[in-house]
């Protein structure tokens, strides 16, 4: 096998490199052709043309055939071969970049011609598999002047069968090539044109007429203001379908703006809101097809933004009638701008950038269907087929799926350096991605733009300061750092300051900041005032750090700042507490009150609490703010009217008492601030009768629920302030707050409580308070008895009730307190019985402790008769340890302890110990005394039948000795002789 | 349903060493009912009034472990645990338990750090628990001062089970003022403990305030007023109680040590597996025989003899209810117990001197009075007619407390009228029966009369399977035993068309498995629970 010739060939255009390689292969005396082709640098796809060898002549021959193919579509000879020159390239030649030269543009201009020319002589329908109306729209399309003959002898000619679409053919490409002298031929066709084509009949007479003014329809001011309106639209609809003065309102207005360019951002307006839906859909359809004959990048890009961003109409099954913009249609026009584009591109180069820049100019990243991709921190727009065809047309980051939806490549994390469709072209139209970086709503057409224009640093130097100012404001942090570098030798100008302090990102505003002489911002109060008002921390504490430069025009800045909040709109963001702060303090007191009386009158809340603060810090007495107190005291907002309380203050006692009944309803009022201001006013008047006064206002609030939060926090805070009457409050008033079921009430009785002298209450009384749910009541009352122990003494049986505690934390001071404040002369059995008897488990094992230490044999009988009645486990086997030595050979006692004896026993599998001791004590006593010993009987003989065998047995054994010793006493024993069984 | 009830001030309870003065504050929006008197069997009426409060606060419904804690902590050990599993390498095992080492520490000074936050919570917790501790039961027991009795009545939390002490006048001394009557008496924990506190040598008066019904002037804090929303269920359990006193039952009685027998078995022993059931064997002139399951323990009672006619086998469950019962055992003379049938309410009746305890207990403790199976108890029975069953109330009104036999002969009616006729209005909360005397009183369960066709069926397919069994369209084709359970299969006609349910019961009579053709169990399967065939089928 040997290789006789090797081309090799490329073609190379925008983004695309590809290649193509033809080789001839000789195999003993006979030939073989193969190809190979792909993406330059890439593995080649290979292919055989020849199934089998053949002749070198047909050999040749299929060689040759592919190159001059591959040459045809652009393709370049750089290696091998070349059958146009006929030549061999030994070396490789740098391929050239195929554009679209100026001779191919003519020779289709030329064709199109030719064929235009053949159409007229014949009556053929194709030529060269063209028809004739497509024919004629192409020469339109392209504008192409010397086609303009052809055309008219077509008119003229009888033989060429024309249709109505020719004739619109025609009148459209007569309007494209635009000489005036065919304004003839369009009059001359108007009555051939079909009636649905009478807009762009008018459309054309605009464009060639030498007065297009005369032309123009009226148009009713009133429908333009009602057709601008969003909201209106709805109304429009059912006329619409109607009248269509929608569609002759947009005709009419898109006409008029040819002659008078103002209308221009009226009509933009107005094209935003037309629907590409029904009953809308006619006045879209022409509106974009004068965009199209017009070349209106701008309309068109908007109308193309309406389509991408619309949702097709929903066609019923059960109906015939199709809504207009079905699927379909939007699938189509998403293709149809982009095949525009690529035309432009292709054919009119220079407008291209123009196209883009508009389109592009649509995409806003606050659009809900775009996608943010966190790997790549990009937010992308799948849904604008047209937006990725200029930005993304030989992407390998992202590409379109089968229904043209954008989306991420996987495995892909970079792209290429120039995915944009005709890098070339944005090459030089600096000033259009200029206008991008200006107007763009989006960030991906921001970073497009500046990418590209980084480049062009000629160009940059020459945009004027304005641009820049704009563009360091822009929330790009890229554009803004481009434009603080253009603007470093300006940044002293203040319009340029101001802007730069209010970029939006902090290394920009740094540069500012860095550049400012800050001794010099005492004469700049406009500056400073911004400064001031800057929601950013740096460049408000830059100013605040120079604030003393000014302090000879603090009256004016103040006044500054305060004419400034009046005429922003958003008052409540910019008003951060720092503001406030530096009003109110380092240049307290030096607002003019002219410059605050229009903040209490300005309908926003936050200016007038501003207003109202500042007038709480300024001097002037209250006769000179009278006025003021009036107006702010008849607000609505509570927080104002306590503005106004707060005023009275600079009153005499005397003075602030006539406004008694003010301050006290606005003391329950249920805004906390004016709670608060009465309360600051009233704390001012210092006398018992008010102040008594004050308190019976209030009194009967402490018993309600509490209104609002925090009420009840108010209201102690004034009786705090209240405390030099607490002696005066009837005794019988505190002991019902105390015990209110309101808690405020049990909080206010709680605060005045310790104010008052024990003596006032009864032990009884004072036991209570030792239970109260406020801990401090039960520490003051608790101390009562801890300072005077004759209390306890003398009171003994109330007084133990401390020990009735539910409270853990007194119940255990109780128990503290009387084991190390009383000895065995206190303890009498009386006392610890009455402590036995408690029901909390510490203190019955006090009781039980006290028992044991001052245990008298005197009080035996008492314990074991009172403390066997307790129906505590830990009580009853605690006094069964007393039986055998206090109870024995005491028949009486015995007897009455029947019920515990019972008690116990009938405790179901517990209380073994109690249990066995009363067994053994009863089996003992028992048989000392008879009467004993029937009550034994009877007690064991029901619980004889007890499952606890242990028991049982005691029973049993018990019962069978009673029974032999006291033979006429019953029992459940029955003794059954053994049966004598013979030997 | 929203019951109003109105109190003026709370229960006081007044205690010293020598004297206890309980003042009950009743509901002062009903009839004026009060009573004022001295106790005078001192231990007696602690003991049972302590039993009343078991009703009260019982809850035997199952709570499931809460295991939170235990969860967070194996996760939190999830990873220690990993690697103690594959930390093979002495290296490893030393690095960890130097790490575990190190988060102790850091664990150790979290808790520190946190400590106070945690102490101050658990403090605030345990105030709210005290201040509010009568917020854990809302059902203030009823009290009715009738002529011849002071009766309270109660019921669980877990509407499953009913306690009614009554009190002769025997049990009280120097009655000053009464007034007859039902109201609902203020009900705290506080007074519980009170209660405990009564001894034979301190004076207790004992008062059902009658103060508040005098007093005009209603001052914004000294009345305690409650709207207290009672479950239908908690009524309808209520209703079913009294009901179910007045239907045929079966009655032995018991020795108290049988019942303390039969509690100590139970305490004594834990069952892990059903059936957890009494069976109750009795044969006519024999000793009660009661079969503890699943262990099958047999009590024999040779003190407590049956005296029915025929030999009965009763399953009784949720036994460990009787706890309730125990420390009624020293003092009661002997318990009644009165059986309706097997996996029905029961009724335990402590007879002492001067007083009876009754505890009714539903068939089951989970299931409760007021759930299925048991609205048959709410059926009419008899055929009265709206004017004579009046004519009747009337003439009991008139007395209080009258028995059927001297009302027929007072109204010359046919007994069986006259006890039909108070059936209907025992229904209505309206007339109690009273098991222990065979008696009729009158008790209204509440102020306004209650919404009946609310009460008697939780819903709609209890009533449906009813009516199928009214007009006798369900029919049971078999009963299987299989292992410990019973499958029933039936059919049941239901809109000219045959269903054929089936259902599943285990051993203690719970329904395990159910299957049907109809429409709700083809949609819901048994998530809303049975359709009305299966209920149908289980009722015949």
């Amino acid at each position: 096998m040997k290789q006789v010739r090797h081309t090799t060939l490329r073609f190379k255009q925008g983004a695309s490199d590809k290649v193509y390689e033809v080789e001839l292969v000789e195999i003993a005396a006979l030939y073989l052709v193969h190809f190979s082709y792909g993406r330059f640098g890439a593995t080649l796809r290979e292919g055989s043309k020849t199934k089998t060898p053949i002749s070198l002549k047909e050999a040749t021959a299929i060689a040759n055939s592919l190159l001059v193919s591959k040459i045809k579509k652009g393709y370049c000879v750089t290696q091998g071969y070349d059958p146009i020159n006929k030549i061999i390239l030994d070396k490789t030649v740098a391929p050239k970049a195929v554009t679209t030269s100026t001779m191919k543009i003519q020779e289709r201009d030329q064709a199109i011609v030719h064929r235009l020319e053949e159409f007229s002589q014949s009556p053929q329908p194709l030529i060269q598999g063209y028809a004739l109306g497509r024919t004629i729209w192409k020469a339109g399309e392209l504008r192409i002047k010397a086609a303009q003959p052809a055309i008219e002898k077509i008119l003229t000619s009888s033989e060429v069968k024309k249709e109505a679409l020719t004739y619109y053919s025609i009148l459209w490409t007569l309007g494209r090539i635009g000489d005036q002298k065919t304004l003839v031929l369009v009059d001359k066709i108007a009555n051939k044109l079909p009636k649905k084509t009478e807009y762009m009949l008018m459309e054309v007479k605009m464009a060639l007429s030498s007065n297009p003014q005369s032309l123009l329809p009226e148009i009713d001011e009133k429908r333009l203001a009602q057709c601008l309106k969003v909201d209106s639209l709805s109304q429009l609809h059912q006329e619409e379908r109607k009248h269509r003065y929608f569609q002759e309102t947009v005709l009419g207005l898109y006409w008029a703006s040819l002659v008078d360019t103002s209308l221009r951002e009226t009509l933009l307006t107005l094209v935003k809101n037309i629907s590409v839906k029904d009953p809308f859909t006619l006045t879209f359809r022409r509106v974009y097809k004068i965009a199209e004959f017009r070349d209106d990048a701008q309309v068109l890009a908007l109308l193309n933004h309406n389509v991408e961003t619309s949702l097709p109409s929903k066609s019923n099954a059960w109906s015939n009638r199709k809504k207009p913009f079905t699927r379909n249609t939007k699938a189509y026009f998403r293709r149809r701008l982009p095949r525009t584009l690529r035309k432009i591109g292709k054919f009119q180069a220079e407008d291209y950038s123009r196209y883009a820049t508009a389109v592009l100019l649509q995409v806003d990243d606050k659009d809900v269907r775009s996608v943010y991709s966190k790997r790549h921190k990009l937010r992308y727009f799948p849904h604008l087929s047209a937006v990725n065809f200029i930005l993304h047309r030989h992407s390998r980051l992202l590409t379109k799926n089968h229904l043209s939806f954008w989306h991420l490549k996987r495995g892909i994390k970079q792209d290429i350096a120039h995915p944009e469709a005709y890098p070339l072209l944005w090459k030089q139209a600096a000033p259009d991605l200029f206008a991008l970086l200006l107007d763009c709503k989006a960030r991906i057409i921001n970073d497009f733009s500046f990418q590209r224009l980084n480049q062009s640093e000629d160009y940059l130097t020459t945009r004027a300061i304005q641009d820049w100012v704009v563009l360091v404001q822009k929330p790009y942090e890229n554009t803004a750092l481009l434009a603080v570098d253009y603007l470093n030798d300006v940044l002293t100008q203040p319009t340029v300051l101001k802007a730069v302090l209010s970029a939006q990102f902090k290394a920009v505003r740094k540069r500012a900041l860095e550049n400012l002489d800050g001794e010099s911002l005492g004469t700049q109060i406009d500056v400073l005032a911004m400064m001031l008002l800057s929601e950013y921390s740096n460049v408000h504490r830059f100013a605040k750090s120079y604030l003393y430069t000014a302090q000879a025009h603090y009256t004016v800045l103040s006044d500054r700042i305060l004419a400034t909040l009046l005429t922003r709109k958003t008052v409540e963001l910019m008003l951060t507490p720092r503001v406030e702060w530096v009003l109110l303090h380092p240049l307290k007191n030096h607002a003019s009150l002219s410059a605050i009386a229009p903040l209490l009158k300005h309908p926003n809340l936050t200016l007038q609490l501003l207003g109202s603060k500042l007038l709480a810090v300024s001097k002037a007495n209250f006769y000179t703010l009278e006025v003021h107190y009036q107006n702010m005291s008849q607000s609505e907002h509570p927080e104002i009217r306590a503005g106004a309380l707060g005023l009275l203050t600079r009153l005499s006692v005397d003075e602030k008492i006539q406004y008694k009944s003010l301050l006290f309803n606005a003391l329950v009022d249920e805004h906390p601030a004016l709670r608060e201001r009465s309360h600051r006013v009233i704390k001012t008047i210092k006398r018992q009768a008010f102040r008594k006064e004050t308190f019976d206002f209030v009194l009967p609030t402490f018993f309600k629920t509490e209104p609002v939060e925090g009420f009840a926090d108010d209201m102690l805070a004034l009786v705090l302030t209240l405390k030099p009457i607490y002696k005066k409050i009837d005794i019988n008033l505190l002991w019902r707050l105390l015990h209110a079921k309101s808690k405020l009430a049990e909080w206010v009785g709680a605060l005045i409580l310790p104010m008052r002298s024990p003596k006032e209450f009864s032990v009884k009384q004072l036991v209570f308070l030792t239970k109260h749910a406020t801990q401090g009541v039960r520490n003051w009352s608790f101390s009562v008895f801890e300072q005077d122990l004759s209390l306890v003494v003398d009171h003994s049986p109330q007084s133990i009730g401390l020990l009735d505690n539910p409270w853990d934390d007194t119940r255990q001071q109780a128990i503290q307190f009387f084991q190390n404040q009383f000895n065995h002369h206190f303890w009498d059995g009386e006392r610890t019985l009455a402590v036995c008897d408690n029901v909390y488990a510490d203190v019955q094992r006090f009781g039980r402790d006290l028992v044991t230490r001052f245990f008298q044999k005197y009080h035996s009988e008492a314990y074991l008769l009172y403390l066997s009645q307790h129906p505590s486990p830990n009580v009853q086997q605690f006094i069964s340890s007393f039986l055998s030595h206090y109870a024995n050979d005491k028949p009486d006692l015995i007897l009455s302890l029947q019920h515990y004896f019972r008690t116990v026993l009938s405790q179901v599998n517990r209380g073994r110990i109690v249990k066995d001791r009363i067994i053994q004590f009863l089996l003992i006593e028992a048989r000392k005394n008879e009467a004993v010993a029937t009550m034994v009987a009877t007690l064991f003989s029901e619980q004889s039948i007890s499952h606890v065998i242990v028991d049982r047995m005691q029973y049993i054994q018990t019962l069978f000795k009673i029974q032999n010793q006291f033979r006429h006493i019953k029992t459940a024993i029955k003794v059954i002789e053994p049966e004598i069984r013979g030997i | 349903m929203e019951f109003s009830r109105k109190y003026q001030a709370t229960t006081k309870v007044n205690t010293d060493s020598q004297s206890t003065q309980m003042s009950f504050a009743p509901d002062i929006l009903r009839d004026p009912t009060f009573f004022v008197a001295d106790l005078a069997q001192h231990l007696p009426f602690r003991e049972a009034m302590s039993a009343l409060h078991e009703v009260v606060v019982s809850d035997q419904r199952f709570k499931p472990k809460d295991k939170t804690d235990y969860k967070t902590w194996l996760a939190s050990q999830d990873q220690v645990f990993l690697a103690e599993a594959i930390g093979e390498q002495t290296g490893k095992l030393e690095a960890l338990s130097a790490l575990k080492a190190e988060l102790e520490t850091i664990q150790h000074k979290e808790k520190m750090t946190l400590a106070p936050y945690y102490h101050a919570r658990s403090r605030y917790y345990n105030y709210l628990y005290k201040s509010d501790y009568d917020a854990w039961w809302v059902l203030d027991p009823v009290i009715s001062v009738h002529p011849d009795t002071v009766f309270f009545e109660c019921f669980s939390q877990d509407e499953s089970s009913y306690g009614k002490l009554s009190c002769n006048y025997e049990v009280f001394k120097n009655i000053t003022e009464h007034a007859y009557g039902t109201t609902n008496i203020d009900y705290s924990h506080t007074l519980y403990q009170e209660f405990q506190k009564i001894r034979d040598y301190k004076n207790t008066k004992f008062t059902i305030d009658p103060t508040g019904f005098e007093v005009s002037t209603e001052l914004s804090d000294e009345f305690k007023e409650e709207k207290i929303d009672l479950p239908d269920s908690w009524v309808r359990g209520f209703l079913q109680v009294s009901s179910a006193m007045s239907l045929p039952f079966i009655q032995f009685d018991l020795h108290p040590m049988d019942v303390y027998n039969l509690l100590l078995t139970l305490k004594r022993n834990k069952e892990r597996t059903s059936p957890r059931s009494i069976r109750f064997i009795l044969n006519p002139d024999q000793p009660v025989k009661m079969r503890i399951e699943p262990w099958g323990y047999e009590l024999n009672c040779p003190r407590s003899v049956y005296q029915g006619k025929q030999h009965e086998e009763v399953r009784i469950w949720g036994r460990r209810r009787l706890f309730i019962l125990e420390r009624l055992i020293p003092i009661v003379k002997r318990f009644r117990v009165r059986l309706l049938g097997t996996g029905l309410p029961s009724f335990w009746i402590a007879e002492m001197q001067d007083m009876s305890f009754t505890l009714g207990l539903s068939g089951w403790s989970a299931n409760d009075f007021s759930r299925m199976g048991n609205f048959d108890l709410m059926a009419p029975r008899g055929e009265v007619d709206s004017t004579t069953a009046e004519t009747v109330f009337k003439a009991l009104q008139a007395t209080w407390v009258e028995s059927a036999q001297s009302l027929a002969k007072r109204l010359s009616l046919d007994e069986l009228t006259i006890k039909s006729a108070l059936g209907i209005y025992s229904q209505y909360g309206r007339v109690l029966y009273d098991m222990e005397k065979d008696l009729y009183r009158i008790r209204e369960l509440s102020k306004d009369p209650l919404p009946m066709n609310k009460l008697r069926f939780s819903n709609q397919r209890e009533q449906k399977a009813i009516n199928f069994i009214k007009e006798k369209l369900v029919k049971i084709t078999s009963k299987q035993q299989q292992q410990k359970q019973t499958l029933i299969k039936g059919n049941v006609k239901d809109n000219a068309k045959r269903y054929q349910p089936e259902i599943t019961l285990d051993a203690d009579m719970r329904l395990v498995d159910a299957h049907c053709g109809c429409h709700f169990y083809i949609k819901n399967k048994m998530n809303q629970g049975p359709c009305e065939h299966m209920l149908a089928i289980r009722l015949i």
